[in-house]
């Protein structure tokens, strides 16, 4: 079954290279006596030579090195309990193996406990460091199916708030709600009251109320602020009215 | 002329000594695992010390311009508390394995005991299974025996002398650690044991070979500058450029680049500093105007 994983259009089998392929065959090997040796393994990843030995595309954010540490989380003994081995490396894992292990989450939700799942996502997105929160916010199906609307929405606002994009989360239009164009509208103001710049993806997300109120909220936004705080705003959507 | 500090202790150090050192000419730093002034309780302790050596000190550093790597290990005094020290080196080969580490260290002897014994020996092991290089913490007191008796040892596991950094030497070492084929470090401390002009008598008498110079400045009193000012007095003192270079510079790149952790590249071709970057969300700046790429 973990045969077939692809993440996007990248099949997992690709090969990173001859010597690279010997390298990974030789620590499954270990890992299948000995599954704790993953943590070492999964770091042992980044001393290995990959420059220029990938010419395929890879997801966003992934480097040759995520490909290869995907490789040992598939492997035998360790896949069944991925998302266990993955805690265990955050435990002593660098900033540049944090990044990975969030990158890996999608590839063990079929086979782990929702609910730790679940929590993992929201400790990446508590972070302030915008490297990880785009690591697990970024072009991951896993927030869109399993977050809360609540967590969702706080997701979204941080996004804004340490200027991270909004429109490389999956699903981001899909889950708008009233109450998420209401929390943007407001940043929107203080940020407004702080004289401090409006990030672009506020407009992004309130440019079509999704309902009534949305609307009128919105409206009463345009009219209560200077103009030079909503210029992209007024030039795309209403400039005409 | 670039300089390189590779023993120092930057935790216990400030933002005004990562400005001083960049401003004299430091490039780049090695920081090696030790003791924090008084023993740690806790495994967790020691996890969330090797974390901040692979995490935020390395970015508080490259804040300043400066590029930083760190040796792992567990230090001698702490070999002593024999459940705790179990426990580390339990966990130690996952810290070896990481990127920008650059050797096991520093071990070695406080008292030379037991305890201390058994832990060394347990950790020249690991640098034969992960193929690493070692710093190895001379005692300050019997030092002489003790680092007889740490070359002896390494000797015993099989290990290269090439391999090996031998540190804390002063002229009643240097001989026996060089004829041995060790490099030899020197710590030059402000006041204590080894100092400037008696660095600069060593280079005179042995040459610069397999000679490194240090500062090891940590929570005590010390010197984050010792490296620079060395040099500045072995200049004085007529010794050449290029051997100036070599015990300032040079030497550590030869010895430490063996690990393929600690490349000149990764200074000469670093990206320009930027201030604004955070990490955690934390910024070294408390409303400092931030220094950007122009």
């Amino acid at each position: 079954m973990k045969e077939t994983y692809q993440i996007g259009n990248l099949d997992l089998e690709s090969s990173l290279g001859e010597e690279v392929e010997g390298w990974l065959g030789q620590q499954q090997g270990i890992l299948r006596e000995n599954p704790p040796h993953f943590p070492i393994a999964f770091s042992l990843a980044a001393r290995q030579r990959m420059e220029g030995l990938f010419d395929g595309s890879l997801p966003l954010g992934w480097t040759p090195l995520t490909l290869l540490r995907a490789k040992l989380l598939l492997s035998e003994s360790v896949f069944e309990k991925g998302l266990e081995w993955i805690e265990e490396c955050f435990r002593t894992a660098d900033l540049g193996e944090s990044l990975d292990l969030y990158r890996l989450l999608p590839l063990v939700e079929s086979e782990c406990d929702r609910e730790a799942l679940v929590w993992r996502i929201g400790e990446g997105l508590r972070t302030n460091a915008p490297p990880v929160f785009e690591a697990v916010a970024h072009n991951s199906a896993l927030p869109a199916q399993l977050l809360s609307e609540e967590t969702w929405n706080q997701m979204v606002l941080k996004a804004l708030f340490i200027d991270v994009s909004v429109t490389l989360i999956v699903g981001w239009q899909e889950r708008r709600n009233p109450t998420l164009d209401a929390m943007a509208l407001r940043f929107a103001s203080e940020r407004a009251m702080a004289h401090r710049e409006i990030p672009e993806d506020v407009w992004n997300l309130v440019m079509d109320p999704i309902s009534e109120k949305g609307q009128l909220a919105v409206n009463h936004w345009v009219e209560n602020h200077p103009r030079e705080h909503f210029v992209h705003l007024l030039k795309t959507h209403y400039s005409q009215s | 002329m670039p300089f390189i500090d590779p023993h120092i202790h930057m935790s216990s150090r400030s933002t005004d000594d990562y400005e001083a050192m960049a401003k004299a000419g430091v490039v780049a730093v090695i920081e090696p695992a030790f003791w924090l002034g008084q023993p740690r309780t806790s495994i967790g302790s020691f996890i969330d010390y090797f974390n901040s050596l692979v995490g935020w000190e390395r970015f508080r550093a490259s804040q300043f311009g400066i590029q930083h790597y760190c040796t792992m290990g567990l230090n001698s005094k702490e070999a002593n508390n024999e459940a705790l020290a179990e426990e580390v080196l339990d966990i130690l080969p996952r810290y070896l394995a990481k990127e920008r580490v650059v050797a096991v260290g520093e071990i070695g002897f406080d008292e030379m005991t037991e305890l201390e014994d058994k832990a060394f020996r347990a950790q020249l092991e690991m640098a034969k299974t992960y193929d690493m290089m070692v710093m190895i913490h001379t005692p300050h007191r019997n030092k002489v025996e003790g680092t007889s008796r740490s070359m002896d040892i390494c000797i015993e596991h099989g290990l290269d002398p090439s391999k090996v950094v031998v540190d804390h030497n002063n002229e009643e070492t240097v001989k026996e650690t060089l004829d041995r084929g060790f490099w030899a470090a020197f710590t030059i401390y402000p006041r204590t044991k080894m100092g400037k002009e008696r660095m600069a008598a060593v280079v005179h008498e042995y040459g610069p070979e397999r000679i490194i110079v240090d500062s090891s400045a940590d929570w005590g009193v010390s010197n984050p500058l010792s490296v620079p000012e060395c040099a500045a007095v072995m200049k004085a003192r007529g010794i050449s450029e290029s051997d100036i270079k070599a015990t300032c510079y040079g030497n550590a790149i030869k010895a430490y680049g063996q690990s393929g952790q600690f490349n000149e590249s990764d200074w000469l071709d670093a990206p320009a500093i930027d201030q604004r970057e955070l990490f955690e969300g934390n910024k070294v700046l408390r409303g400092q105007e931030p220094v950007v790429p122009e």
